[in-house]
C-alpha cells in the first residue's frame, strides 16, 4: 500500500485531529495522575522507615503499624546480637510528642524516634553523619520539610518537645508521608526522658543488620528459632508490606485513591472510543468510496486501527510531558514522592494504544456499513 | 436577546441522529461522573471529620487555642469548664475526654489490638445528638462499661452488647453501640464514662489521673441568650489557653488541617480540573464535528441573512442541550456511583443540592466554552465555497 492512509487521515484535518488528540492527551493523563495518586499511598506509608538502615526487624505480635507498634523486651535485641549473621540489633523507641512551634508557641504532635547514637541505625547520609550529636542529651535531628506546619527548623534552634527544652543539633530533608505530619528523631535516651510511658526495657521495634554475604533469610530463621513467641521477625519488606496493607486496604484514603484509578481507567476507556468513533464517523464517506473502489472491509478496518494507534501515540507523547509536569508540581506542594516509573510508563503506553486499538475496533464495525450507494 | 425562532434548529440539530447523540451524550456524561466523583471525594474527606463535631449537642465549643481537628488530641485545664460556668447567658458547661495514642481495644474475637478513639463524658448528660447514645448512656454509669461504634473497622472484632474486650489492658464490658463510623485517622471510637476514663488512662508521668485535662468543652446556653454576647462573655474571662468557637468555626478549622496537612486536597482538585477539561474537549469535538456535517446548511443559513450572533446562538443552544442530558445521565449515574463508593470507602459521599449546581454549572460552562471556539468553524463557513 503505497498511500499511508492512516497517517493521511490524522493529519488531514488538522484542527480536528489536535482536538481528538487533545482529549486522548487529557485521557491518559487522567491515567496517569491517578495512578501516580495511588502510587504515593505506597510510598508515603513507609516514609519514616527509610530513614533507618535494616534487613530485618523484631516486632510485637501486637505489631499494628509504626505507631501502634507495642513493645517487645529489650533483652531479645542483646539474644539477637549473640546470633551468626548478626551484625547488630538496634532498638527503636517510637512515641508521640507535642512540638512546639518556635514562632507561634503553637505545640502540634509528632512521633518521636528514639535511637541509640552508637548503633548504626541510620540510612540516609545526612542522619548517618549527624547522628553522634544526639550524644548530649535534649537535642533532636529534625526533618525541615515539617517547617510548614511546625514552624522554622533550623541548626541551633532552641524549642520546646513535650514541654521540655530540646536543642535541633542537626536537620535533614525527606518527608514523613502519610503516618504523621512531620517527625522528630532523638537519642533513646533523650526520649525516656520526654515521654512519660515509655521505658527503656520496652523497645518499640528491633533493627536488625544482616552481615554482609550472609542470606538474609538464614538469619531471619535462626532469629525465628533462638527468639521466644512474644517477639516476630520479619524481613524488610515484611514490615513495609505491612504499613502499606493498612494505608492501601483499611484507611479510606487507599481505598479512594483506588476508586480513583478505577474511574480514570473506565472513564479513560470511555473517552477514547467516543473520540475514535467520532473519528470513523467523520471518515465514513471515504471508507465508503474505498469500498466502491473495491477494497475488502478487512483493508478499512486495519486503516482505523492504525489510525487509532497513532491517535494514542501522538496522544501520549504530550500527555507524558504533561503528567510529569503535574508529578512536579503536586509533589512539590504536598512534599510527596510524585514520581514517573518505568513500569508506570510502559503500561500506560501500552494500555493505551491497546484502548485506542479495541476502541477502533468496535468503531470500525460502521464502516462494514458504509453503503456507497446511500452516502451519495 | 435570546429570541426563539420559529424553527428550534439547535434542538434539531442536537437530536437529529439518534446514534450520534447517544455518544455525544455518554462522552459529557462521563465527564460529569468524574467531576462528581473527585469532588464527592473531597467533600467526603471534609464531611467525614466534621461529623463528630455535628454530633455534638453543645452551642458553643471550647478548645485548647492550638487546637486544629478532633485528633490531633490538644487538651487543656478543666477549671476553664468551671470558670464559664455561672457566666451571664451560660445554661451549663460539661467536659468531654479524648485518648487516642494510649488506647487500645483488644477484641475477644482473635485477641488481636488496634487504636481506637476513646472518649469520656458524664453519662447523666446529654453531650451527643446521637439517639443511639442517648438511649444507652445510662448503663455507662457502671463502671469498666463501653459503648462502641458500630461502624468502625472490622477488625475490632464482634461489637455487640453484652461482649466483652479489653482497652488499654483493662477489661471492659460492652453495653452497647452507637452509628459514626471511622474517618481518614481514627478507626473506630468508644464512649465510656468520666470514670471509666481516669480507669483507663492514669497518668504516668505525675503518678496522679489525667483528671485536670478535657479535650473539649460543650457550652450550651440558656433558651433566648445570643450566642454572640455570650462568647464575648466568655471570652472576656478567659486566658489565651483556650477558645470559644461555634461548631460551624471548629469545623471550618478542621476543614483547613485536611485540606493543607495533607495532599488529598490537592489530589482531588486536580481530578475536578482534568475532568472539566476532558469534558471540554470531548463537548468541543462533538460540537465541532456537528458543524462539519451541517456546513452547507449553516452557509445556507448565512446565505439568507442570518449573522454571527445567531450562529452564536444556535450552536451555544445546542452545547446547552448537551450539557443538560449529559448532566442528567451523570447525575443519575453519580447516584448509583456514590452509593457503591459510600460502602467501599467509609466516606460519606452526600449528594447536596449545593454540590449538584456547583457541578450543573460547571457542566455548562464546559459546554459553553467549547461551544464559542467550535463556533468559529461555522462563522467561516462562506456560501460560495461551500457549494
Amino acid at each position: 500500500m503505497p498511500t499511508p492512509l492512516a497517517w493521511r487521515n490524522v493529519t488531514h484535518k488538522k484542527v480536528r485531529t489536535a482536538a481528538a488528540l487533545t482529549g486522548v492527551c487529557f485521557a491518559i493523563v487522567l491515567m496517569f495522575m491517578q495512578l501516580g495518586f495511588y502510587d504515593v499511598v505506597f510510598r508515603a506509608s513507609i516514609m519514616l522507615l527509610d530513614q533507618f538502615a535494616f534487613d530485618l526487624v523484631l516486632v510485637s505480635p501486637q505489631y499494628v503499624h509504626l505507631r501502634a507498634s507495642g513493645s517487645i523486651p529489650r533483652a531479645r535485641l542483646f539474644q539477637a546480637r549473640a546470633l551468626p549473621g548478626v551484625a547488630s540489633a538496634s532498638p527503636l523507641y517510637v512515641a508521640n510528642g507535642a512540638w512546639r512551634n518556635a514562632a507561634t508557641g503553637a505545640r502540634r504532635e509528632l512521633p518521636m524516634l528514639g535511637v541509640d547514637p552508637d548503633e548504626p541505625a541510620f540510612a540516609l547520609p545526612a542522619l548517618v553523619k549527624e547522628a553522634p550529636r544526639l550524644h548530649e542529651l535534649d537535642t533532636a535531628l529534625m526533618d525541615v520539610h515539617a517547617q510548614k506546619r511546625y514552624g522554622p527548623i533550623h541548626e541551633g534552634l532552641v524549642s520546646e518537645l513535650e514541654n521540655r527544652r530540646v536543642k535541633v543539633v542537626g536537620t535533614y530533608a525527606y518527608g514523613s508521608g502519610f503516618m504523621a505530619d512531620a517527625s522528630v528523631i532523638v537519642s533513646d535516651r533523650t526520649l525516656l526522658r520526654l515521654a512519660h510511658d515509655a521505658s527503656r526495657e520496652n523497645v518499640s521495634l528491633g533493627l536488625v543488620r544482616v552481615l554482609p554475604g550472609t542470606p538474609v533469610k538464614d538469619v531471619m530463621a535462626a532469629l525465628q528459632q533462638h527468639l521466644p513467641a512474644d517477639v516476630k521477625v520479619w524481613r524488610r519488606r515484611d514490615l513495609e508490606a505491612n504499613e502499606q496493607k493498612f494505608f492501601v486496604q483499611i484507611k479510606p484514603i487507599g481505598l479512594m485513591f483506588f476508586s480513583g484509578v478505577l474511574l480514570a481507567f473506565g472513564v479513560g476507556g470511555i473517552i477514547l472510543y467516543q473520540i475514535l468513533s467520532a473519528e470513523v464517523t467523520n471518515h465514513l464517506k471515504e471508507f465508503a468510496t474505498l469500498m466502491a473502489m473495491g477494497y475488502k472491509e478487512r483493508f478499512l478496518v486495519l486503516v482505523v486501527i492504525q489510525q487509532a494507534t497513532l491517535f494514542a501515540l501522538l496522544g501520549f507523547a504530550p500527555a507524558v510531558v504533561l503528567a510529569l509536569f503535574m508529578y512536579l508540581v503536586i509533589g512539590w506542594v504536598t512534599q510527596l514522592p510524585m514520581v514517573m516509573t518505568v513500569g508506570r510508563f510502559a503500561g500506560v503506553l501500552v494500555l493505551s494504544v491497546a484502548m485506542c486499538a479495541a476502541a477502533g475496533l468496535i468503531a470500525s464495525r460502521k464502516v462494514g456499513r458504509a453503503d456507497p450507494a446511500d452516502l451519495f | 436577546m435570546w429570541r426563539r425562532t420559529t424553527t428550534p434548529l439547535a434542538w434539531r440539530n442536537f437530536s437529529h441522529s439518534r446514534a450520534r447523540l447517544v455518544g455525544s451524550l455518554a462522552g459529557v456524561t462521563f465527564a460529569v461522573i468524574l467531576m462528581f466523583v473527585e469532588m464527592g471525594f473531597l467533600n467526603g474527606l471534609y464531611d467525614n471529620h466534621t461529623r463528630f463535631v455535628d454530633l455534638l449537642d453543645a452551642d458553643l465549643l471550647l478548645v485548647n487555642a492550638d487546637k486544629e481537628a478532633v485528633i490531633p488530641l490538644q487538651p487543656f485545664p478543666r477549671r476553664r469548664l468551671l470558670q464559664v460556668r455561672g457566666q451571664p447567658g451560660v445554661a451549663s458547661a460539661y467536659g468531654l475526654r479524648a485518648e487516642e495514642m494510649h488506647s487500645f481495644l483488644k477484641n475477644d474475637r482473635d485477641g488481636s489490638q488496634y487504636p481506637m478513639m476513646i472518649l469520656g463524658f458524664d453519662p447523666t448528660e446529654r453531650v451527643f445528638l446521637i439517639p443511639e447514645v442517648a438511649a444507652a448512656a445510662p448503663r455507662l454509669t457502671v463502671a469498666d462499661t463501653v459503648l462502641v461504634d458500630s461502624r468502625a473497622k472490622d477488625f475490632y472484632g464482634d461489637r455487640v452488647a453484652g461482649g466483652e474486650a479489653e482497652v488499654s489492658g483493662r477489661r471492659v464490658r460492652i453495653v452497647g453501640t452507637f452509628p459514626l463510623g471511622p474517618d481518614f485517622r481514627v478507626d473506630g471510637t468508644g464512649l465510656v464514662s468520666e470514670r471509666t476514663f481516669l480507669n483507663l488512662f492514669p497518668d504516668h508521668r505525675t503518678g496522679e489521673t489525667t483528671v485536670d485535662r478535657i479535650e473539649f468543652g460543650l457550652v450550651k446556653l440558656v433558651p433566648g441568650a445570643s450566642v454572640r454576647e455570650t462568647r464575648r462573655a466568655l471570652e472576656s474571662v478567659l486566658p489565651e489557653d483556650v477558645r470559644v468557637l461555634t461548631k460551624a468555626e471548629f469545623s471550618d478549622r478542621i476543614r483547613s488541617y485536611w485540606g493543607a496537612s495533607k495532599p488529598v486536597g490537592y489530589v482531588f482538585g486536580t481530578g475536578m480540573v482534568v475532568g472539566f477539561l476532558i469534558g471540554v474537549t470531548i463537548c468541543y469535538q462533538i460540537l465541532y464535528t456537528g458543524i462539519l456535517d451541517h456546513l452547507p446548511q449553516y452557509a445556507t443559513i448565512k446565505a439568507i441573512g442570518y449573522d454571527d450572533a445567531y450562529l452564536i446562538r444556535l450552536v451555544v443552544e445546542e452545547a446547552l442541550y448537551l450539557g443538560v442530558g449529559g448532566f442528567a445521565g451523570g447525575l443519575v449515574l453519580t447516584a448509583l456511583i456514590y452509593g457503591l463508593l459510600e460502602v467501599y470507602t467509609s466516606v460519606p459521599m452526600h449528594l447536596t443540592i449545593l454540590r449538584m449546581a456547583a457541578v450543573f454549572v460547571l457542566t455548562l460552562a464546559m459546554c459553553v466554552v467549547s461551544a464559542l471556539i467550535a463556533v468559529r468553524k461555522a462563522i467561516e463557513a462562506d456560501p460560495a465555497e461551500v457549494f
